[in-house]
This record gives C-alpha cells, sequence and structure tokens, in this order.
C-alpha cells in the first residue's frame, strides 16, 4: 500500500510537468512580434518635410482657418515650416508653438518623444524619457515678414555741383631740328589750363643735345626764364652728343587759361637738337564739373609751333619736324579724321642722293606714307586720314625741309601752330567718332584724371603693377620717359599695345583701351629694343576713372534729419577724396508698411526614443 | 518501526524524480527556446529590410515618372511626399502577386493611411487599403495568424493634411 502510493505521485509529477512544458511552448508559439518601426531618421526626415512643403493655402483645418480670418496669417502661399518662422520672427512664441503642435502631435508616434526648434530656440515639444538617441532633421527657411517695419523716412542725395582734384598731362612730342653750329631751333608749347586752381605742376623734359657737355639752350614758361638741367636729373652721352632729362616744380609758373613754354635750342655741331620722349606737363588742379558722355565724340591734338632759323649753305641748315599720336578707342565708329599741316618759308637745298623718299616734305601715318613732296614757300594742306587710323595709338610724323640724318633745309622753316590765336590755321590732327559700345557712355558720374609713376630703378625693360580695385576706370595711357629712344613696346596684361612704327616716333603718351584692363591687378610693361635705351622711373601711368555722383534710397529713419544725414554720409564715401560735393539734392520719401525679409534660420525637428 | 522506514522512503523516491523531471523540463525548455529565438531575430531583420524598401519605393515618383499598371517598372505613389491620387489608383489596381514581385519581398504586405487621432483614411468606399487580398487594418492577426509581423511608418501630404502611411509586412 505504501509502495502504490508511491508510484502515484510519480505519475502525476509527470503528467504535470508535461502540461506545464507544453503550456510555456504553445504560448511561446502564439506570441507574435509587432515591431512599430517608426524609424528616428524617418521620423524627422518625412516631418520636417511636410511641414515645409504643406501650404497653408492648401490645408483644411480649422486652427489655420481661425488664424487666417485674424489677420494673424497674412501670407497664404507660406508653408507651415514658414509660416511658424515667421510667427518666431515676430515674436509670437505661443502662435508658433500652437501651430506646430497642430501639424505635428498626431503624427508622431507616441513611443517617441519630439521636440521642434528655431535658431536653437525650442517651439514645441512632446516630452519622452531619452534613451540617448536622437535624429534630428534641419531646413533653412526665410520669408517676407509683412507690416513688420514702422513709418519712417529715407532719403538719396545727388551731387548736383562738385570739385575735383584731377590731374592733366599734356603732351610734350618729339619735335626738333636745326642743323650746324649757332642755328637756332624754337619750340613753342602752348597749353591750356581750365582751372584757378593748380595744386601742382610738374615739367619733365628730355633733350638730345650736340657734343659739348654744357647745353647752350634756353626755356621760358610765360615769358619768364625757368631753370632746366641745372644739373640735369639723369644725362646719358651717346656717339659724342649728350641726353639730359630733367624734372622741374613749374606750380608757380603756370597760370590759369593759356600757358606758353618756350624752348629755345641752340644747335651746337653738325648734329641736330630735339625732344625725346618723356616730356610732357603734369598739372594737377582742382576743377568742377561732371562727366558728359557724348555718342560723338570730336578731338583735335595741335602739333607744337617749331621755328628754325638757319642760313644758306649747307653748313646752316634748318627744319622742323614732330610726331603727333591719334588715338582711336575700341568700339568706335570713326566719322573723320584729318590732318591740316601748315608749314612756312620752306626751301630745300635738293634732296641728296640715298634719300629713298625725293620730297623736302614727308609726312607719314605709321610706317604709311601719307604724301611725299617739293615744296617751296608755304604748305598748307589738309588730309583725310579716315580710312588708314586703326584702334590704339597712331603717329601722324611730319618733316619739313629736313629727314634728320640725311638733310636739312635753307635759311628758315617752320612748322606753324598757335592754338591760341589761330587754332584754325593751325596745324593740328583731329578726330571725330562715333561710340558704339554703349558700356562706354554712362551718364551721372563723376570723371577724374589720374597719373602715378612707375617705381624701382630705370632699365630697358619695366613693368607696373596697378590693381585699380572698384574704380571704373574709362581709358589709360602710359607716357613713356627716356633719355635715348628706339623702338618703345608697350604691353598691358601681356597685350601688345603699342610698338613704335618707324624712326623717332615714339609719341608722349600711348592710349590703353578699358577692355585691355582687368578687375584686379593690372600689368602695364614698357620695353625698348635698343640695348642703352632705358625706360625711366618718370614713366608715368595716367588713368581716367569714373566715380558716381548719386546714392539711393538707403534705410528707414525716425525722422527725416537722420535719413538725410545718412544719405549725405553714403554720398561722402562713395565720392571718397577726389571729389567733394559743393552743392547736394536730397529727397526725402516718407514710407510705411513696407514688406521686410527676415531670415534666413535654421528650423529643426528632433526626435528621440 | 517499519512505518516510519516505509513514509520516508516514499518522500525521498518521489522528490528525487520529481527534481530530475522538471530539471529536465526546464533544459528542453531553454534549449528550444533559445534556438527559436535566433530563428525569430533572422526573420525579423528580414521583414525590416523588406518593408524598409517597400517604404521607400511607395515615398518615391516611381519608375517611369508617368508609370501605370501596365509598364510599371518600380512602384512609387509620392512626390515631394504628397501622394499622387492617379499613382494610388495604379497601385490599387496591379495584381498583388505581381506587385510583391516588384516591391522584391516574398512576405505579405498591406498598406492603408492614417490621418489625425489615429483614425482610418479610406481610400474609397471599397477600398481601406492595398495589399494582401481579404486583409484589412484590424484583421491581420487573426486572418492571417502571421508568425512575426512588422509595422513601418512614414508622413505624407494627404487630401490637404499630413497623415501617416501605415506598412504591415509579415510572415
Amino acid at each position: 500500500m505504501v509502495l502504490k502510493k508511491g508510484f502515484l505521485f510519480t505519475i502525476d509529477s509527470i503528467i504535470g510537468a508535461s502540461i506545464i512544458i507544453t503550456g510555456i511552448l504553445l504560448i511561446n508559439s502564439f506570441y507574435i512580434v509587432e515591431p512599430s518601426h517608426t524609424s528616428l531618421d524617418y521620423a524627422s526626415h518625412d516631418l520636417i518635410n511636410v511641414l515645409s512643403r504643406l501650404k497653408i493655402s492648401e490645408v483644411n483645418n480649422p486652427y489655420v482657418d481661425e488664424l487666417i480670418s485674424n489677420g494673424e496669417i497674412t501670407n497664404t502661399d507660406n508653408s507651415i515650416l514658414e509660416q511658424i518662422g515667421e510667427f518666431w520672427a515676430l515674436d509670437k512664441i505661443d502662435r508658433a508653438g500652437n501651430l506646430t503642435k497642430e501639424f505635428t502631435n498626431d503624427f508622431v508616434d507616441e513611443n517617441l518623444g519630439f521636440g521642434f526648434y528655431i535658431e536653437g530656440e525650442k517651439i514645441y515639444s512632446k516630452d519622452k524619457s531619452h534613451n540617448g538617441i536622437s535624429i534630428s532633421s534641419k531646413k533653412m527657411i526665410s520669408g517676407i515678414q509683412r507690416y513688420r517695419t514702422r513709418e519712417g523716412f529715407t532719403a538719396r542725395a545727388i551731387a548736383t555741383k562738385v570739385t575735383k582734384n584731377t590731374t592733366e598731362v599734356f603732351m610734350i612730342n618729339p619735335t626738333g631740328s636745326s642743323h650746324g653750329p649757332g642755328n637756332t631751333a624754337e619750340i613753342t608749347k602752348k597749353f591750356y589750363i581750365n582751372s584757378s586752381d593748380v595744386t601742382k605742376a610738374t615739367l619733365f623734359l628730355t633733350v638730345h643735345w650736340g657734343t659739348s657737355a654744357t647745353p647752350s639752350n634756353d626755356f621760358d614758361l610765360n615769358g619768364e626764364p625757368i631753370d632746366i638741367g641745372s644739373p640735369w636729373l639723369y644725362t646719358q652721352e651717346k656717339d659724342v652728343t649728350h641726353i639730359g632729362f630733367d624734372v622741374v616744380d613749374i606750380t608757380n609758373d603756370v597760370t590759369s587759361g593759356w600757358n606758353e613754354l618756350k624752348i629755345k635750342f641752340l644747335i651746337q655741331s653738325d648734329d641736330h637738337t630735339h625732344i625725346h620722349p618723356g616730356s610732357k606737363i603734369i598739372v594737377e588742379y582742382e576743377s568742377t564739373g561732371k562727366f558728359v558722355p557724348s555718342k560723338l565724340v570730336e578731338k583735335r591734338f595741335y602739333f607744337d609751333n617749331v621755328l628754325s632759323k638757319g642760313g644758306n649753305n649747307l653748313n646752316k641748315a634748318t627744319g622742323a619736324w614732330s610726331v603727333l599720336p591719334i588715338f582711336v578707342p575700341k568700339g568706335v565708329i570713326i566719322k573723320n579724321a584729318t590732318l591740316h599741316i601748315v608749314g612756312k618759308d620752306l626751301k630745300s637745298f635738293g634732296i641728296p642722293d640715298g634719300v629713298p623718299e625725293k620730297g623736302n616734305v614727308q609726312l607719314y601715318l605709321n610706317n604709311e606714307k601719307i604724301e611725299i613732296l617739293n615744296v617751296t614757300g608755304t604748305l598748307n594742306k589738309t588730309y583725310d586720314i579716315k580710312d588708314s587710323l586703326s584702334e590704339g595709338t597712331n603717329v601722324v610724323s611730319v618733316y619739313l625741309n629736313c629727314y634728320p640724318g640725311y638733310f636739312f633745309g635753307e635759311d628758315e622753316t617752320m612748322l606753324y601752330s598757335d592754338p591760341e590765336n589761330d587754332p584754325e590755321g593751325s596745324s593740328y590732327v583731329e578726330i571725330e567718332y562715333e561710340i558704339i559700345d554703349t558700356a562706354k557712355l554712362q551718364y551721372g558720374k563723376i570723371d577724374i584724371s589720374l597719373v602715378e609713376r612707375f617705381n624701382k630703378s630705370m632699365s630697358t625693360n619695366k613693368s607696373y603693377t596697378k590693381d585699380f580695385e572698384d574704380y571704373d576706370v574709362i581709358e589709360s595711357f602710359i607716357q613713356v620717359a627716356q633719355l635715348d629712344s628706339g623702338i618703345v613696346n608697350v604691353k598691358a596684361n601681356s597685350q601688345n599695345i603699342f610698338t613704335t612704327p618707324r624712326p623717332l616716333a615714339t609719341p608722349s603718351s600711348i592710349y590703353i583701351d578699358s577692355d585691355y584692363l582687368l578687375e584686379g591687378e593690372n600689368n602695364f610693361n614698357v620695353f625698348d629694343l635698343c640695348e642703352d635705351c632705358y625706360i625711366l622711373n618718370e614713366t608715368t601711368l595716367q588713368y581716367y576713372i569714373l566715380i558716381p555722383s548719386l546714392v539711393g534710397y538707403g534705410q528707414i529713419f525716425d525722422s527725416e534729419e537722420d535719413a538725410v544725414s545718412d544719405a549725405e554720409e553714403r554720398l561722402n564715401l562713395l565720392l571718397g577724396d577726389y571729389v567733394q560735393a559743393t552743392q547736394i539734392d536730397r529727397e526725402v520719401n516718407p514710407v510705411g508698411g513696407i514688406p521686410s525679409l527676415w531670415g534666413p534660420i535654421i528650423a529643426e525637428v528632433m526626435v528621440w526614443h | 518501526m517499519l512505518f516510519i522506514l516505509t513514509k520516508a522512503q516514499v518522500f525521498s523516491f518521489d522528490l528525487i524524480i520529481g527534481i530530475i523531471i522538471f530539471g529536465s523540463a526546464i533544459l528542453i525548455y531553454y534549449k528550444s527556446a533559445t534556438n527559436l529565438s535566433d530563428q525569430d531575430e533572422a526573420l525579423l531583420d528580414d521583414l525590416l529590410i523588406d518593408a524598409k524598401t517597400i517604404s521607400s519605393s511607395l515615398m518615391s515618383q516611381g519608375y517611369p515618372y508617368n508609370w501605370s499598371k501596365d509598364n510599371v517598372v518600380r512602384i512609387g505613389i509620392s512626390n515631394d511626399n504628397r501622394i499622387n491620387k492617379t499613382k494610388f489608383e495604379q497601385f490599387s489596381v496591379i495584381p498583388y502577386k505581381e506587385s510583391r514581385k516588384l516591391f522584391g519581398t516574398v512576405y505579405d504586405y498591406y498598406v492603408f493611411f492614417r490621418g489625425r487621432n489615429n483614425n482610418i483614411i479610406r481610400f474609397n468606399e471599397s477600398l481601406e487599403g492595398i495589399g494582401k487580398p481579404g486583409v484589412n487594418s484590424t484583421n491581420i492577426q487573426t486572418v492571417e495568424n502571421p508568425k512575426k509581423l512588422v509595422k513601418v511608418t512614414r508622413l505624407v501630404i494627404k487630401d490637404l493634411d499630413i497623415a501617416k502611411m501605415v506598412i504591415y509586412l509579415w510572415y
């Protein structure tokens, strides 16, 4: 009986254990996993995307309708995200939070935490404990906030009258002659200064004279002698002749209006005395007036008057020669171009054998003949040279009764020019062209001419780097200064601008069109093929800049006075150091209720487990 | 004396057998439970990968961009998170087996939308969602009795509001 009882207990335990194990296995097999995989990156990315793409105008939502009807939402073209940003910009944080809640709360899974931030500032969040895993998505937003700006005033200013510090360069082009000791050649340079406020005037002169180390030349300015070559700044001896270069301050010698510089050469030897490239007068002065662009441009350049006195034999020979440049910009149509040449007292000894061109008057444009002719007495002719001109610097060379080194004339020779008293009867070149490149026609601006010297030591090859910064350069020139001169080349930013077209034909100024100039640094290079023809430090870069004469409406101020003061300040800043406004017109405009921009700002959605 | 000895022998024997049986049962259970867990994990991972792939496909424009049931290569019903009703209609008429091939899954799926307050947004009177015939958002457990079931939720713009696109995938 005791044994039976023991067996019964064992069977019971086996049955019980089987039931328990079966139950556990059944429960395990019936268990199904339904993990919610609204993953964090999907949640944050999708949420910021739908908020940025759903427009206020398309949503069917009572809360949004209420905000529109009470005027809180004014731009229904905003996205939900932009509207939240606009509320934030308007410091309506509650509105921003409520709108965020309206469009997020129902759509973020309950098991996720969620926060919406603008520029790091919490706008709305659904708190949930954070286990360290969070994902955020960001978008940059901006928009127009209407009626935010208070009523106020804005002003603009126009400089209707100005004074400007400008610089003018008067060319003294290579000119000579006379031949034989004791002869004279008198060069008369007339130049007009359109200002009574000259701040500085400087004469640069290169003279090639005869065999004596001491020159026997005189210089007068407006009837008063001026001291040049005592001593020369630079000298050079070449083939027993001498070349001197000097720079003289003539500020107190020049006057407003016409000025007359007389260069009196007394010839020392069989060689002729003449001027080399680099001679010029630079005048800095205060001026008035604005740049007045014209589609049709007419420019005339006068020769300097040359009076050469000699005798009636070959040892007392005379002659007059000179070169003069004509500048042709890019983007123009030349309407007319003429050379008017007046020579007086022409009489030839005859042209020696070996001289290729048999005429005592020889006229050239660049390296092409205009005319070779024999004249006794007076020459007064006008030539149409329009079709022979090319873009850039063209050079007219005039030889009367001489071709230096080959032959000279008899008694007296005059290259006549008196621009002050007889402009139409003088020798000149004139060009008329139409500007077709309208970018060169700029109105309402103030033109300033500035001159800078090259630096470093003299060399046969010199470069100069110039950054024009923000200035609008309309044209520029290189005035090459030399002692002896050969074949000169000028380059701007590696592009060849000029090459001396024939002997003696390097003018005192070489034109560089603005098309050759670059933004930022520009490199100008001048070199002479002759191995002892140096480019001097006194070589100059002249450039014309245009400065705007007005500033537009600026910020909005509470008072008219502040608005005007701001406009004047902006105008003066714009005019810079070179221009002073002497009369300013001001226009004040009351403004209010204008839209202004908010943002850009960073909106961020962060979701976490 | 005999009575006492008999009683003592019965208790010791029962206890030893009971402990052996229970110990064996617990060992067998844990052994089988561990094996089952590894298999479940692999299946779950596979379901999740497929569910995410299907969600990405549906969130795209599909291919070709203006696809129809006759030329579809990739099923996509959304453009910039905005549900395209025409494409959703085309999706609804693609035979279920073909759609599974296009999604590249061997598992069963069901796609539907929920709006505010988790309310289901029906496609029309007769259609709540798209997926395995005979299944809806509430009867998957009972009709399919799935071994494993996963859910992926994406946010979209549908019918002038934000909505949740819910994708169920099971085996």
